[in-house]
């Protein structure tokens, strides 16, 4: 199956998602990325995001029922879906391919 | 969440209210707003609802926009994007916002560009706006079945020529081709009665028919009926809606009461509907009788204006060759009446407008336009530096597979984003500067339908210049720059031949910018000279201190030229006696605004033919008039209380006349005769030179005059001058109150001083002028501001090698000349074309030259001088930046 590259904010949703696992609600999968990756990300572009990696089908939701009771709006409850994990993984075989060797230049000084 | 703290933790409703509106319906959309709740909720508890009230309108915000684009972009079928899956509309989206985003990057630069459009926009729209509301369709039923049929006489360009009474009736009695043929004939009128004081107004006879013709029926009452237009029919008056209000209160029992109108009761029997006004701003209106023909048909006074409507199915042609038809069998009975005389059938439109003001107007608009074209090429240019800044980049993206297309659509994108922000601010602009425009002429539109406004046709047109003007800044940085081939553009870095070329098209589009602004202002300098050039010249009077107003005697009231007289002299002693006031005097004009050009005869000359005769402007005086003006001969007398109507025959000269046909002697003793070639005696004696006294008013053409005692031409219109010692308008009543003592029914006219009274007089040309000037200026200022745009960024490319050659000894003054020479070849060349530009724009625009003749080289001069000197400071900038290079930086930048 083909699949089209994904773009690095693309990427960071997806690994995002899998790191939440069962919690991988919006707004926690969009705190996981401001926190572990150091940016701010605008709540359009993540979105909008999420909506270009499902049309793609890298990701699917179901509804889920929310824990807190004052909530009262819908909840999705994020995955990523089989396509999704052969993208991340074929993004990720391309970086470690290039990466290769240049481990003293990389490493974290 | 901290219990206790919860302070109205509800999101505001306008974000919520938004998110609705542009987020997908059900879950997605439902999830994405809880989510945002949800946040809001969190941050509400730790710090009160205030802040994060207005938090959350600005999230919602940038929400709702993002989603709005990203909706608008999506592809219709998941599968329809190219490589990337993307639609076009993705495609267009993502132009636009990185668009906005590299706009946003450099704010100057997008601040200026965004400016220049505005500007160039808001002249446009607001030239059109005025062309627009002058050049208005007439406010009749099916106006463009409406004609006019007078007469044209061509060897005299005169083709505005009414019908005399028995053309009329002849014409009416025979015609087929229209509904009816009706007529107007205006006059001012005497309105008196119970209801106020007595009131010049203006007002017209018509034909019984003459509403109906238009199309229009009174709001009250009736029209009238034909026997009122019968000789010796029923007196009865129609007035104007704003006329019944003004004087009347609009009271409804108006109609059916009786006026005095020129000393005659009158019957009002209707009121016409609000805004109405006919032929031109008349606002009452009798009917006009038209009787059995009585003069032989060339002979009575020609006053008679017809217009008429053409029958269903009927066109103009027809109704052209039917009168064609008809004035000819009056030609071939009366041949010697109609020599030159050709009939002229026209719409009514063309008739009122004239094809003169349509060109005029045009030509205006035309002239705006070019700041439009001057403010797009001030933007293509910075567009074009920025382009060149990223060609690189541009290259990249080309051969990584970026298709032209796509990269030209992106660079559009950025110019028409530009435009479009500019087109708000021109919108803006063009809103206020029609207001303004048509707050100072209101009072002088000869139409009541006329009126400038921003309306939909001028939003249209607006709209429409929005997206020429975004494609023609984008289009020469767009293709341009595109064309480069990306391993040129890659070897080439920032030098080079790629960038030689878009120095040439940016310097081009400066030269275009200062012909442009160049052929603009020296137009503005041409129409400015003459009110310029004598606003400062010494008229020979102080018009602030001369209270003007028109008296008119009706013909009825006083018949013999000794009623007259003694009304006059009565009145002029009773002013004189009024507190305040110093002097009172009458004449035939308002000094300051020109008086009527006559031909006449000077002694010992003889003339074969009308046209060889001298022309001087001729009026007549009382012998106060000198004393109101506060006047001293320069030669000779003044006119004094022996000069009466049977006394020798005098005149008295200004000094342009005695310059001009008695040049080095004295003009004293001499005689001439006023009139034309058929003139007869008695031959006037020259008594005295007085300054010009603005007899030319503030025109440079014809300030000869000649003034005669009134006394020996006596007229029935005349004004009244006042000079007094106290606030001149506050004299106002107590003239009207003396006038009232002699003659209740007799209205006085306007009243302002003379110096108010020439402002008048040149104020259209005046605020041409200023429309003309600004738009100049605004030409100007981008011609200046695109030079330096240029020069500055020839300079930055150029920094190494300026370095180098400062490094290897170059003289600091050469490199400093260089860049001076650079930019002032381009603003000489720029005026050489201008200079041709505004010689073609001359003869469009003469109708508003004060001066007589067409070019003047001192404004050009003027100009020129503005433009060097401008041109000069926009290059210093630059240049100073170019000595200032120090070569180890110079040589450091790669």
């Amino acid at each position: 199956m083909p699949t089209s590259p994904l773009g690095e904010f693309e990427q960071l949703v997806l690994l995002a998602i899998l790191q939440k696992g069962d919690a991988a609600f919006g707004l926690e999968v969009r705190t996981e990325i401001e926190g572990k990756a150091h940016r701010k990300v605008s709540r359009g572009a993540f979105y909008t995001t999420l909506e270009r990696l499902e049309q793609k089908g890298y990701l699917a939701w179901e509804e889920a029922i929310p824990e807190d009771p004052s909530r009262t709006a819908p909840l999705r409850r994020f995955r990523v879906t089989r396509a999704g994990l052969a993208a991340l993984r074929s993004s990720r075989r391309a970086l470690q391919a290039l990466s290769r060797g240049l481990d003293e230049l990389l490493e974290d000084a | 969440m901290r219990p206790g703290r919860e302070v109205d933790a509800r999101p505001p409703r306008l974000g919520e209210w938004i998110l609705r509106r542009t987020l997908p319906a059900g879950v997605v959309g439902g999830s994405i707003k809880g989510d945002l709740d949800q946040e809001f909720r969190l941050r509400a508890a730790s710090s009160g609802a205030a802040y994060p009230r207005a938090w959350y309108l600005a999230e919602a915000l940038k929400l709702g926009v993002r989603y709005g684009v990203h909706r608008l972009s999506l592809p219709r079928r998941p599968s329809a994007g190219k490589s990337r899956g993307m639609g076009w509309g993705e495609m267009l989206a993502q132009d636009v916002t990185q668009g906005f985003r590299r706009l946003l990057r450099t704010p100057g630069l997008a601040l200026f560009a965004v400016v220049a459009m505005g500007l160039g926009i808001g002249a446009t729209a607001t030239t059109f706006s005025v062309s627009h509301g002058l050049l208005r369709d007439l406010p009749y039923v099916e106006s463009d079945r409406l004609v006019h049929v007078g007469w044209t006489r061509v060897e005299a360009g005169d083709d505005r020529i009414h019908l005399t009474a028995s053309e009329l009736s002849a014409f009416r009695e025979a015609q087929t081709t229209l509904e009816a043929l009706s007529a107007v004939r205006v006059g001012s009128v005497d309105l008196a009665g119970s209801d106020g004081p007595p009131e010049r107004i203006s007002g017209a006879q018509v034909t019984p028919d003459a509403f109906a013709t238009l199309g229009i029926a009174p709001v009250l009452g009736r029209g009238f009926h034909p026997e009122e237009g019968a000789l010796g029919g029923p007196e009865v008056a129609m007035l104007s809606h704003g006329l019944w209000v003004r004087r009347y209160g609009g009271d409804p029992a108006v109609v059916g009461r009786t006026v005095r109108i020129n000393g005659t009761e009158r019957t009002v029997v209707g009121i016409m509907p609000e805004g109405f006004r006919f032929p031109e701003l008349q606002e009452l209106w009798t009917p006009l009788q038209v009787g059995p023909p009585g003069d032989a048909p060339g002979e009575g006074p020609r006053a008679y204006g017809a217009v008429g409507r053409l029958r269903e199915g009927v066109s103009m042609e027809e109704a052209r060759a039917e009168f064609e038809t008809l004035a000819r069998r009056l030609v071939l009975a009366h041949p010697e009446a109609y020599r030159e005389y050709v009939p002229r059938v026209v719409r009514y439109y063309e008739y009122f407008v004239g094809r003169d003001a349509v060109i005029v107007m045009n030509t205006l608009v035309v002239i705006a336009s070019f700041v439009l074209l001057i403010a797009c090429a001030s933007v293509a240019n910075l567009l074009l530096s920025r382009a060149v800044a990223r060609s690189r980049e541009l290259a990249v993206r080309s051969a990584l597979g970026a298709s032209r297309a796509r990269i030209m659509g992106q660079l559009l994108s950025e110019s028409l984003m530009i435009s479009l922000l500019g087109g708000v601010l021109g919108a803006l602009l063009a809103w206020g500067g029609a207001a303004l425009f048509h707050s100072a002429v209101a009072d002088l539109l000869p139409f009541y339908w006329m009126s400038c406004a921003i309306d939909g046709s001028v939003l249209l047109f607006v709209g429409a210049l929005v997206l020429v003007a975004g494609v023609l800044a984008g289009m020469a940085p767009a293709l341009r720059v595109s064309r480069v081939g990306a391993g040129e553009a890659l070897r080439d870095g920032d030098r080079g031949a790629s960038s030689f070329r878009i120095g040439r098209l940016s310097r081009g589009l400066v030269v275009a910018e200062v012909t442009l602004s160049f052929g603009l202002l020296a137009t503005a300098g041409m129409m400015a000279t003459g009110p310029l050039i004598h606003n400062r010249q010494d008229l020979g009077f102080d018009g602030r201190w001369v209270l003007t107003s028109e008296l008119v005697l009706r013909e009825d009231a006083y018949p013999e030229e000794e009623d007259r007289d003694h009304f006059f002299q009565e009145l002029i002693r009773r002013l004189e006696s009024v507190p305040g006031v110093e002097a009172a005097t009458l004449s035939h004009h308002v000094p300051g605004v020109p008086a009527g050009p006559s031909r006449f005869h000077l002694q010992g000359q003889t003339y074969e033919r009308n046209v060889d005769l001298p022309r001087a402007r001729l009026s007549g005086v009382t012998p106060r008039y000198f004393h109101v003006l506060d006047t001293q001969p320069l030669e000779g007398r003044l006119f004094d209380e022996g000069d009466v109507a049977g006394g020798d025959p005098v005149a008295i000269v200004n000094r342009s006349f005695a310059q001009r046909f008695f040049p080095g002697v004295s003009p004293l003793g001499r005689q001439i005769l006023t009139g034309g070639l058929d003139a007869e005696g008695p031959w006037a004696t020259i008594v005295g030179v007085v300054p010009d006294l603005g007899m030319n008013g503030r025109r440079t053409e014809l300030p000869e005059g000649i003034l005669l005692p009134l006394s020996q031409r006596p007229q029935r219109s005349v004004v009244l001058l006042l000079r007094a010692s106290t606030d001149l308008l506050a004299l106002t009543p107590l003239v009207r109150g003396t006038l009232a003592e002699l003659d209740p029914d007799l209205p006085l006219g306007r009243v302002r001083t003379a110096q108010a009274a020439m402002a008048d007089d040149t104020r259209p040309e005046l605020v041409f002028f200023y429309l003309v000037l600004a738009c100049g200026s605004i030409a100007l200022v981008l011609a200046a501001v695109g030079l330096f745009g240029v020069l500055a960024f020839s300079v930055r490319r150029r920094t190494r090698e300026i370095g180098i050659r400062l490094a290897l000894g170059a003289a600091v003054r050469s490199v400093l000349w260089e860049t001076l020479r650079r930019g002032m070849t381009q603003v000489a060349v720029g005026m050489a074309v201008g200079v041709l530009l505004a010689l073609g724009l001359a003869p469009l625009m003469r109708g508003f030259f004060f001066a007589d003749r067409l070019v003047d080289w001192s404004v050009y001069g003027v100009v020129g001088a503005l433009m060097l000197g401008t041109g000069f400071l926009a290059s210093l900038l630059p240049a100073a930046r170019a000595v200032a290079v120090s070569p180890v930086e110079a040589l450091r930048q790669e």
